[in-house]
């Protein structure tokens, strides 16, 4: 089911190259969407489903591309605003919740799905906003791998076209980005469990 | 950017397991503990990492392209292959289907055929078949079903002939029999040999499990046949792994039956492969389940379960029936309550399945027969060999072998990292077990402690010619169990590395001992204050290691630094502190810095005597310590006096074979025969030797000093032959113990060099020797450490041999310089090299300056005993000095001064 912003995100995908301002409205669009969807589905599942990355943006995707054919760049465009826009979901939501429960014990959880859950605990979603951004100083290709894989939930295949990677570069990178955000994390004592 | 480097070599180790990953860091992080750090670290991380971030590392397998999605027209009973009538099917496997079918040509026979599925490489199958097909041909045992024949069909699809066996999968039939537990582990030995014999052939089975070993009943008693023999080969090894998943995804085999090394597609798989399947076999025989359990597996993507059979480490079988709660596989008639076959399983039979199942090839029954073998001892009630993968059976025997404190504190050690931390690293994950985590974590720590102290009665000297092996390998086992899964505590690690760098230092490995010193103070430092006890005596022992692996200088600013703090921390008097000084004092003797070692050594007695009392053992090691600088600086007379109260003591606390005692003897009759006490010293040594000899391994290191010494004393006696032998022997166990940098290694090498080049008159032998230590020793010790000199000085007069005379006079003169620069006033040494710079001199001709030294060397030389050879050598070349110049007179007169000198020795 296409509604009728379909069209108009085909078009800024092919402007993102050439206008500056296209991602901008993009990440805006896919942003909007994207927290529409969550809302819906947080309001509609019982207390404690977890909503996975995938599956959002991949509503995400229906919603507002529908079944047009697009090249791979274009999709690349288009997973790059959704893993953009899932992390800041996923902040917003952190902090949000980070700052109800000021003052309460700190719960450390292992992290091994960064949902929008409400058992998982907003500090962990903020640390591994932070070791983001570390990652994406010290090897930006390792990084932008972690934002599509997890961000915006694609696969090895999908993501070695999008960035136009062989998948054993994507395999490798996804395994080391993820030992470093690990080591990252348990440095700054938000994977507490697993030091 | 180091993190490049780091990422690389992280990648590389991904692919390996872990004892290679160990090489490998050992390879490319040689000398860069930072990098080594970072890279553990990632794979650390890595392992832990494993659900982090909600996928796997690698989830995508290439859907298998050795399959062929379009499947051809199946073949049916009635069709014809060459020499066979398809009669009916038996059976349908991943591969593809199983006929029974009648040969006609050249004998009428009933054969199973198999006939693979379309799709496969069949050109290459059939030409791996080809290629086993002698080896398969000469396979004769009842307990391995022929193989006939192999080729393609009409179709184009490889089939294979096989020896038709009317019989059932082995698991199927002792289950449908009850066999009991004797039962099904004699025919489970059976199988064993059968599959011995196919190794004996050369061939591996590759694909063993229930449905390739059948049985049938043969006179009222079951008769194993392994089918299959040479099939899985004939399809291709590299296709394994990927072979299991078809164009559906679907798994048709289980890896569950697949060994590590298999799952890992390596390289060089061999009959230890099959032995592990057969562990799974006799896994499930015992138990009714496998190992791994499919329940587990299967919710595992493809290579996630791959990533099971590399990784996880199953539970003994007496433990999965007890928790099973069932009857297990026996049934009613078996008659076996789970608890009760629990305890039966327990032990023995734990151990040979779990032995049989290591990961590591090397680690396993090494053959099929060795399997069978102590299936056998079981039945008879023999002590089985294996032991619990590193548990205490083992522990155990080896202590009743090697009584006395190394085997208790292996034993300790070993419960203490196997036990707890494979305890610890399970209750990682839920709040509850979290806790559990922290107070097993308090309780490590304890008992950490308590190893500690087990293992402090130990000595290296006295581990050194032992067997160690076993130790060793328990040590390293708890390395590789820390690094796969670290406790939750930092505390609690540090604790538990440094025990088992304690353990390595112990057994003398000690760079690996160091690495594990490192890791364990980093870890201290970062969670207990900088003055705790803890980590001061941590990073002593870290500075030890640096004096231990020759690296003095990072020994003597590490031991400075430890020195300090404890001052600081503990006051002047501890005896802690005291430790401290008095391994700084020794790492200054190693270093030649001789007369701060004499000032540490006695300051350290003087507290020690204050604090401690005049006869502690502690204040007589720091004597022992002064006596061998006090040698070293030439004050013989006075190093003597120590080391014969240090003996006395020695002998009356310790016992005249203790090692101590033997080793000041030894250091005694060096400084006995430096006064010219020639006998006695020679007769004190031939006591330690032969004490030595008694109560050592022939191939213990601390006889090489010994044997080093006694050879000097052959020497000088004439006795060459013998010199030079035993030389070569204590060479020889220093290079192995020490390694070939070490600074023992090359004195006794030096000392070699120095008996060929003076008393055998084989120069050549000697330059050679010297010119590949000198550089190492340099580098090692600096160019003013004693052996330094005494190596350079050998070399000028193996290169005045050769009449190279100008290298001989640049490297003297260095010599001369170095020698004043390092050695005290007084000291004999700088006597000596005066007369090698003289003799450089002589050999080139310039008399004036050769005379000169010589006279400056003889006035430096005492009425010392000591310096008795020394003066007579002067005198001689100042003899052929007087000749050279035509003053004949003056020749005669200086040789005779050295006739007289020479009269001193005997």
């Amino acid at each position: 089911m296409t509604d009728q912003t379909g069209p108009q995100v085909t078009e800024l995908l092919k402007a993102v190259g050439s206008r500056p301002a296209a991602s901008e409205e993009l990440l805006n669009l896919v942003y909007d969407q994207l927290r529409q969807i969550a809302r819906q589905r947080m309001g509609n599942e019982r207390a404690g489903h977890t909503l996975q990355a995938t599956a959002l943006v991949h509503e995400a995707f229906l919603k507002l591309v529908g079944d047009e054919n697009l090249s791979w760049e274009n999709r690349g465009h288009f997973y790059a605003a959704c893993a953009q826009a899932m992390r800041r979901i996923l902040i917003d939501h952190a902090r949000k919740r980070g700052a109800e429960k000021r003052g309460g014990a700190q719960k450390r959880l292992p992290l091994n799905v960064v949902d929008l859950a409400e058992e998982t605990d907003p500090a962990q979603v903020l640390a591994l906003n932070e070791a983001m951004g570390e990652l994406e100083r010290s090897d930006p290709r390792a990084a932008s791998i972690v934002r599509l894989r997890f961000f915006a939930g694609l696969d090895v295949e999908e993501t070695a076209s999008v960035l136009g990677l062989s998948e054993r570069t994507v395999m490798r990178d996804w395994a080391y980005a993820r030992a470093r955000l690990f080591e990252l994390m348990s440095e700054h004592g938000a994977i507490a469990d697993e030091q | 950017m180091s993190s490049e480097r780091e990422k690389e070599i992280f990648f590389e180790a991904l692919d390996l397991g872990p004892e290679a990953r160990v090489r490998l860091l050992d390879d490319r992080c040689a000398g860069a503990p930072e990098l080594r750090g970072a890279v553990e670290r990632l794979l650390r991380a890595h392992d832990l990492a494993r659900d982090f971030l909600g996928a796997p590392t690698i989830e995508d397998v290439p859907t298998a392209g050795a399959f062929d999605a379009r499947p051809g027209p199946e073949a049916e009973p009635g069709d014809v292959i060459g020499a066979y009538r398809l009669v009916s099917v038996l059976g349908e496997g991943g591969f593809g289907r199983v006929f029974l079918a009648e040969q006609t040509e050249p004998v009428t026979r009933l054969v199973a055929l198999k006939l693979l599925k379309a799709g496969m490489d069949s050109r290459k199958i059939v030409a791996r078949f080809e290629a086993e097909r002698q080896a398969l041909a000469v396979m004769d045992h009842p307990g391995v079903a022929r193989v006939f024949d192999g080729g393609q069909a009409p179709n184009g699809r490889p089939y294979f002939v096989m020896e038709y066996v009317r019989g059932e999968p082995i698991t199927t039939y002792c289950q449908r029999k009850a066999l009991s537990v004797r039962e099904r582990l004699e025919l489970f030995e059976s199988v064993c040999l059968a599959v011995q014999h196919a190794h004996n052939k050369g061939i591996v089975h590759r694909d063993l499990k229930p449905s390739n070993v059948l049985v049938a009943t043969v006179d009222d008693k079951p008769a194993p046949k392994v089918i299959d023999f040479g099939i899985a080969k004939a399809l291709g090894d590299s296709s394994m792994p990927r072979a299991m998943v078809t164009m559906e995804g679907q798994m048709v085999g289980t890896p569950a039956y697949m060994s590590p090394e298999q799952v890992s597609g390596q390289a060089g798989m061999d009959t230890r492969s099959d032995v592990y399947t057969l562990g799974v076999l006799l896994y499930e025989l015992l138990t009714g389940t496998l190992p791994i359990e499919p329940e587990r597996l299967n919710r595992l993507s493809p290579v996630a379960m791959l990533e099971a059979v590399r990784q996880h480490t199953p539970e003994k079988p007496s433990t999965r029936v007890s928790r099973a709660g069932e009857s297990g596989p026996f049934g009613e008639r078996g008659g076996a309550a789970p608890r009760h076959l629990a305890g039966r399983l327990r032990g023995d039979l734990d151990w040979i399945v779990m032995r049989a199942l290591e990961k590591e090839p090397e680690r396993r029954y090494q053959t099929a027969f060795a399997l069978a073998r102590d299936v056998r001892r079981h039945l008879e009630g023999e002590p089985v060999e294996a032991g619990p993968p590193s548990g205490w059976y083992r522990l155990r025997k080896f202590a009743e072998r090697h009584r006395g404190e190394l085997a208790a504190a292996a034993v300790v050690l070993v419960a203490l990292v196997g036990g707890l931390i494979s305890s610890l690293v399970f209750a990682t994950r839920s709040e509850h077990s979290r806790r559990l985590a922290e107070r097993e974590g308090d309780m490590a720590s304890e008992t950490a402690l308590f190893a500690e102290s087990m293992l402090s009665g130990l000595d290296p000297a006295v581990a050194r010619g032992a067997d160690t092996t076993l130790l060793r390998r328990m040590l390293d086992d708890s390395i590789e169990r820390l690094r796969s899964s670290p406790p939750a505590h930092a505390e609690t690690e540090a604790r538990l590395r440094r025990m088992i760098g304690t353990g390595l230092f112990k057994i003398a490995a000690f760079n690996e001992a160091f690495d594990q010193f490192h890791l364990a103070l980093r870890l201290a430092r970062s969670v207990l204050p900088q003055d705790d006890p803890f980590v001061l005596d941590t990073w002593s022992d870290l500075a030890k290691m640096y004096a231990e692996t020759s690296r003095f200088d990072e020994a003597r600013r590490e031991m400075q630094g430890v020195l300090e703090a404890k001052r600081r921390a503990l006051g002047e008097d501890d005896p802690s502190t005291l430790d401290a000084q008095f391994t700084l004092a020794f790492v200054d003797r190693l270093t030649g810095r001789l007369e701060e070692a004499r000032a540490g050594f006695e300051d350290v007695i003087y507290r020690r005597t204050r604090v401690l009392g005049d006869q502690h053992k502690d204040t007589m090691s720091a004597r022992n310590s002064l006596a061998t600088v006090l040698g070293e600086l030439g004050h013989t007379d006075q190093a003597i006096e120590l080391y014969e109260q240090v003996i006395a003591f020695q002998r009356k606390e310790l016992g005249e074979d203790h090692p101590h005692t033997l080793a000041t003897m030894n250091n005694l009759a060096d400084d006995l025969a430096e006064t010219g006490r020639q006998a006695e010293a020679l007769a004190l040594l031939e006591e330690v030797l032969a004490i030595k000899r008694r109560v050592m391994e022939p191939n213990h290191p601390s006889l090489l000093i010994t044997v080093n010494n006694l050879a000097g004393y052959y020497g000088t006696l004439g006795r060459l032959e013998e010199a030079e032998r035993m030389y070569r022997e204590a060479g020889a166990i220093a290079e192995q113990a020490f390694g070939p940098g070490d600074w023992r290694t090359m004195a006794i090498w030096n000392n070699l060099s120095s008996h060929l080049l003076k008393r055998v008159n084989r120069p050549e032998e000697a330059r050679v020797i010297l010119e590949r230590i000198m550089p190492v020793c340099r580098e090692t010790l600096g160019p003013s450490h004693r052996l330094s000199l005494a190596i350079r000085s050998n070399l000028c007069g193996c290169l005045l041999a050769a009449n190279d005379v100008a290298a001989a006079l640049t490297l003297s003169s260095e010599l001369v310089e170095d020698a004043d620069a390092a050695l005290p006033e007084g000291h004999p040494d700088r006597a000596g090299y005066r007369l090698t710079f003289a003799r450089a001199l002589l050999a080139s001709e310039r008399w004036r300056e050769a005379g000169q030294l010589l006279d400056e060397a003889l006035g430096m030389c005492t009425e010392d005993a000591a310096m008795s050879d020394m003066k007579a050598t002067a005198a001689r070349l100042l003899g052929d000095f007087h000749e050279r110049c035509g003053r004949l007179d003056e020749a005669a007169r200086w040789r005779g001064v050295a006739d007289g000198g020479t009269l001193a020795s005997p």
